[in-house]
């Protein structure tokens, strides 16, 4: 029997990269780009069954995890603004179980000749499977593995 | 040139109905009690499919002469519980706002129904979400008081 719990909570996050915004919206871009880098966490994979760049396109992605637990992520592109922002909407499941449900906004801001990326993540925790600080890391670790991907 | 700007905003609204939980859950999920209260809108107007992965859309004259549109997809339904659903709407001058939402039922004393209604939004692009959303939100959730007196 789940024991029903929902908490809300944001995060905010900024990160500056030596690439103009082109070349940061780029790398958010692509199923096989983001594969690549966006990893929340070592020993996971992140490998995307659909992936329709545009308003109103559907995005699908399978996190696994070390331990072999399996989260699905179906959401949707609700505004995309090339080179300046994109902003989603989506829900991870555990099966039937509703893990996590979220909106996410990215903005990519010229400064100097590079890029400030702007993240925002606010979202609803279900029933205890996930919590807020894990989002943190996850990004966190995203974005650096981000500055490796586009200087590489 | 439109100037490109992202407020972010959360609020929640609490109101107790002096019904059962299963009638206020009811007025969200039945479509043409739902079409009443939230929209007042004609037949026509609106579409409701509540399910998971279900949409909701709405597509009316909006505040200003444009046409205001909302589209949502349910991602949580519990009966009698929570319903949680994201949604992007539309004043007439292109995605003005996203929002996640979600809807405690709780009972309380005598019969009536505790509810918690929250909203995690992303206005876009100069659209004073803060005031404006949370002003008619408030004004929807008193609509709904009414549908259920």
């Amino acid at each position: 029997m789940t024991n029903r719990s929902m908490i809300h909570s944001s995060l905010n996050l900024e990160r500056k990269y030596a690439a103009p915004p082109a070349k940061v919206f780029a790398a958010w871009s692509s199923a096989d780009a983001l594969s690549q880098w966006s990893i929340p966490a070592e020993g996971m994979t992140v490998r995307y069954e659909r992936f329709e760049f545009q308003p109103g396109g559907a995005e699908v992605s399978i996190f696994q995890f070390d331990d072999g637990t399996r989260l699905i992520n179906d959401g949707v592109f609700a505004d995309i603004i090339k080179n300046q922002r994109i902003a989603s909407l989506y829900t991870m499941r555990d099966g039937d179980e509703p893990v996590f449900s979220g909106l996410l906004t990215v903005e990519f801001l010229p400064t100097g000749n590079g890029c400030l990326l702007r993240l925002h993540e606010s979202g609803v925790f279900f029933d205890g499977h996930d919590k807020p600080e894990h989002h943190k890391l996850g990004y966190t670790a995203m974005l650096n593995a981000l500055d490796q991907y586009i200087g590489a | 040139m439109t100037d490109r700007s992202v407020i972010h905003s959360t609020f929640d609204l609490k109101r107790t109905y002096p019904v059962s939980r299963d009638k206020v859950f009811s007025a969200f999920a039945d479509e043409s009690k739902k079409r009443q209260w939230a929209y007042g809108a004609p037949e026509g107007a609106h579409t409701l499919d509540f399910r998971v992965g279900g949409s909701e859309r709405v597509e009316m004259p909006g505040p200003g002469g444009g046409t205001f549109k909302y589209v949502g997809t349910y991602y949580d339904i519990v009966e009698n519980e929570r319903i949680v659903y994201a949604y992007t709407f539309d004043m007439g001058a292109g995605t003005s706002g996203v929002t996640l939402t979600t809807v405690e039922l709780a009972d309380a004393e005598d019969g009536g129904t505790h509810l918690k209604f929250t909203e995690q939004g992303a206005y876009l692009d100069g659209f004073d979400g803060p005031k404006f959303w949370e002003a008619g939100t408030t004004s929807l959730l008193d609509r709904l008081g009414q549908s259920l007196a």
